[in-house]
């Protein structure tokens, strides 16, 4: 029992863990004498290999001094740095934050890691036993969720410290339930201590990294006699430092299965939506899929088949972004904050002929795309690139909104035999675009996205490559519907929009045309808005 | 105009951090590693090893005049020390009671959490002064101590339970 009378994990804070081991590092140093005091007579041999040691780490930092020198001396010159910094606190608390270093042929924008906001990671299971609900979470999706004494569609019960999900098989009645706290939570469920009943050490094997992390279960646990797997891990989120987390499965299922859901928990790491409402003539947004918890999509003008990309990111300790070039030839803002435009890196020959590399045309193949990088308050990073000159891309990057729209919610009713959802691919429903995949095991599979149209953007032409087969009977039946196969012709995309809705939907399969056809014919509405 | 931050200012101190850290503090880990091994080749030996071992992480280390950094030294060549010591009981075909090898700390006095971790094994102390002293995450701690990182979550584990268990056997309330 903790000191407030509830049973916990592990009883002390991380403050207090730090506040303990710098009073034992201060008694620990001051229990040996000062480095001076000590002068002990070494060896010859030690002496010579240490020396040895000595030099070629001397020689070592050498040529890292010369790289930074340079980076110095480059940044000395585009910035006045002193000035800007004594006269803008926000500049100086992003300092900390926004590290940009210039090597010799890229420029890499990284973060420094902060205190912990006190926020709990949100992890979710990546697939679920056969017959169970995903949660609702606003959906309606047949999850139900517990929250204290009664149970109700929607979200998950959540406090500062912890979250717990309930599943359901309304086919059994069976439930299935997840959750994570933070580890000195004094809301960590009692199983988390409890050495006295029936349990034995069990390893999870992580598939996201395979890494193996030590767990524990108890068989037939507590009243409900159902199964439990608890298990711990240190996690960081965001710019957070790492914390540790205890997690913990409960359910009627075998600790085979537990331990599989187990090893399929993942970070659920919901991006908020950001959508290009303004485009260059003649470009329009392909249907390519991206994944949590980077966004990109990719916009191309069919005619030229010029091409370029908006990724969006939040940032992290683990995270770095590499642009290519050092040309950094120009600051800019956006949304009034700092972003900085690269041109990409120019062959010399090109660069003696138009002396200003600005001024090299970017629909010369000689010239590989410029970039444009920016960050907002929230730790998001944008990036544009492409063969866009300056004004353009800072056109594009004023006309990017956030898209605060709910998306309904659309379900496919049949699906062939065999298939089941990918068990590494999450259905997202918070973001713009409902995007879910299903395997068959056998190399069959079908992608099912959709997302709001955006009134002013032409849509519906395939990835670059695709051919478009699309059969006169469906131009006929369905307006807007397009079929395209891949170049290869392994991979067909149905694509479509629901005028009424202003959905477009997007069907990627490995199946036949008849068969995709027929699952898209299956598509329902299940419920108006998330 | 965006900000950059200069992450090191070069000149003439930082051209030989190492070299400063090992003049620094190679009295002091010669101290540390006589007081567990008590033979002067071998505290050598396991001075050595230190160093390498801070050359590896160098870029872990900050101010190479700070207590944290000291501790940091201290702590490896602990570590070294008492990896000789075991080696030198395998090859004399010898018992070797971990816990009761390393530093002895005196307790800082708080009759709780510092005084129990003062007197955990040097293994347990080790991992829990480089996380929570030093600030490191368990991938860096990995890196450091040449094991998995799944190993240093277990490390991390029993070293907080063997602290309950002092904290308790000492009388104490959790």
């Amino acid at each position: 029992m903790n000191r407030t009378g509830e049973a916990d994990g592990f009883p002390f804070s991380e403050q207090e863990l730090r506040a303990a081991a710098q009073a034992v590092r201060v008694s620990m140093l001051s229990s040996l004498p000062e480095p001076s005091e000590c002068r002990p007579v070494f060896s010859d041999r030690f002496l010579r290999e240490m020396d040895a040691l000595c030099r070629r780490e001397r020689r070592r930092e050498k040529s890292r001094t010369f790289l930074r020198r340079a980076a110095i001396i480059l940044l000395a010159v585009f910035t006045g740095l002193t000035v800007w910094l004594a006269a803008d606190a926000d500049a100086r608390a992003s300092l900390i934050r926004w590290i940009r270093e210039v090597h010799q042929s890229w420029t890499e924008y990284r973060f420094s890691p902060r205190e912990n906001t006190g926020v709990l990671p949100d992890f979710s299971l990546s697939r679920l036993p056969e017959g169970y609900s995903l949660p609702s979470t606003g959906t309606g999706s047949g999850g139900r969720v517990q929250d204290g004494n009664k149970t109700r569609d929607g979200d998950s019960t959540q406090n500062q410290d912890g979250r717990m999900v309930l599943y359901e098989n309304p086919d059994t009645g069976e439930r299935l339930t997840f959750g994570l706290w933070f580890y000195n939570s004094s809301n960590l469920p009692a199983v988390f201590s409890d050495y006295d009943r029936e349990h034995h050490t069990v390893t999870i094997h992580r598939v996201s990294d395979h890494m193996d992390l030590v767990g524990f279960f108890y068989p037939e646990y507590g009243d409900n006699m159902e199964n439990v797997l608890v298990w711990t891990d240190y996690v960081r989120s965001g710019t957070d430092m790492e914390r540790e987390l205890g997690f913990c499965l409960t359910g009627r299922l075998s600790e085979g299965e537990l331990l599989e859901l187990a090893g399929g928990v993942v970070p659920s790491q919901k991006l908020p939506v950001y959508e290009l409402t303004w485009l260059p003539e003649g470009y329009a947004e392909t249907p390519v899929i991206t994944w949590r918890p980077l966004h990109i999509s990719y916009y191309e003008n069919p005619e030229n088949g010029d091409r370029f990309s908006f990724r969006y990111r939040l940032m992290n300790n683990d995270f770095s972004i590499q642009v290519p070039g050092t040309n950094h030839w120009d600051v800019a803002t956006v949304w009034g904050h700092p972003a900085d435009f690269y041109t990409g890196t120019v062959p010399d020959t090109l660069a003696d002929l138009w002396g200003n590399p600005a001024d090299v045309p970017t629909d010369s193949p000689d010239t590989p795309p410029n970039t444009l990088i920016w960050m907002d308050n929230d730790r998001l990073v944008f990036v544009l690139e492409g063969k866009l000159n300056r004004d353009t891309m800072l056109q594009i990057a004023e006309n990017i909104r956030q898209n605060h729209q709910s998306l309904p919610v659309y379900r496919i009713g049949w699906l062939p035999e065999g298939y089941q959802k990918n068990a590494y691919r999450l259905e997202e429903t918070a973001a713009p675009r409902y995007d879910c995949a299903y395997a068959d095991g056998g190399g069959g599979s079908i992608h099912f996205l959709y997302y709001h149209a955006a009134a002013e953007r032409p849509v519906l032409f395939p990835p670059s490559g695709w051919a478009d087969i699309t059969p006169d009977e469906l131009r006929t039946n369905i307006r807007t519907a397009r079929l395209f196969q891949s170049e290869d012709g392994r991979q067909r995309l149905l694509a479509w929009v629901d005028e009424t809705e202003s959905m477009v939907f997007h069907l990627y399969s490995t199946e036949d045309k008849d068969v995709i056809l027929h699952i898209a014919d299956s598509v329902f509405l299940a419920k108006t808005t998330n | 105009m965006l900000v950059y931050y200069l992450q090191m200012i070069d000149n003439e101190e930082d051209k030989c951090k190492f070299e400063r850290l090992y003049l620094r503090y190679r009295g002091i880990l010669f101290a540390v590693a006589m007081k567990i091994l008590r033979n002067p080749q071998d505290a050598e030996d396991a001075v050595q090893q230190a160093f390498l071992s801070i050359i590896e992480n160098l870029n872990k280390i900050s101010g190479t005049d700070c207590p944290e950094t000291r501790s940091y030294a201290v702590t490896i060549t602990e570590r070294k020390a008492i990896d000789i010591l075991r080696a030198r009981s395998k090859i004399a075909d010898q018992e070797f009671d971990e816990t009761a090898q390393g530093l002895e700390i005196p307790p800082p006095g708080d009759s709780g959490l510092a005084d129990a971790m003062a007197k955990l094994p040097a293994r347990y102390r080790t991992v829990l002064l480089l996380r929570y002293d030093n600030g490191y995450d368990t991938g860096e701690l990995a890196e450091i101590l040449h094991i998995k990182r799944e190993s240093v979550n277990r490390l991390l584990w029993r070293a907080k339970e063997a602290l309950k268990e002092t904290i308790r056997e000492g009388g104490g309330t959790l």
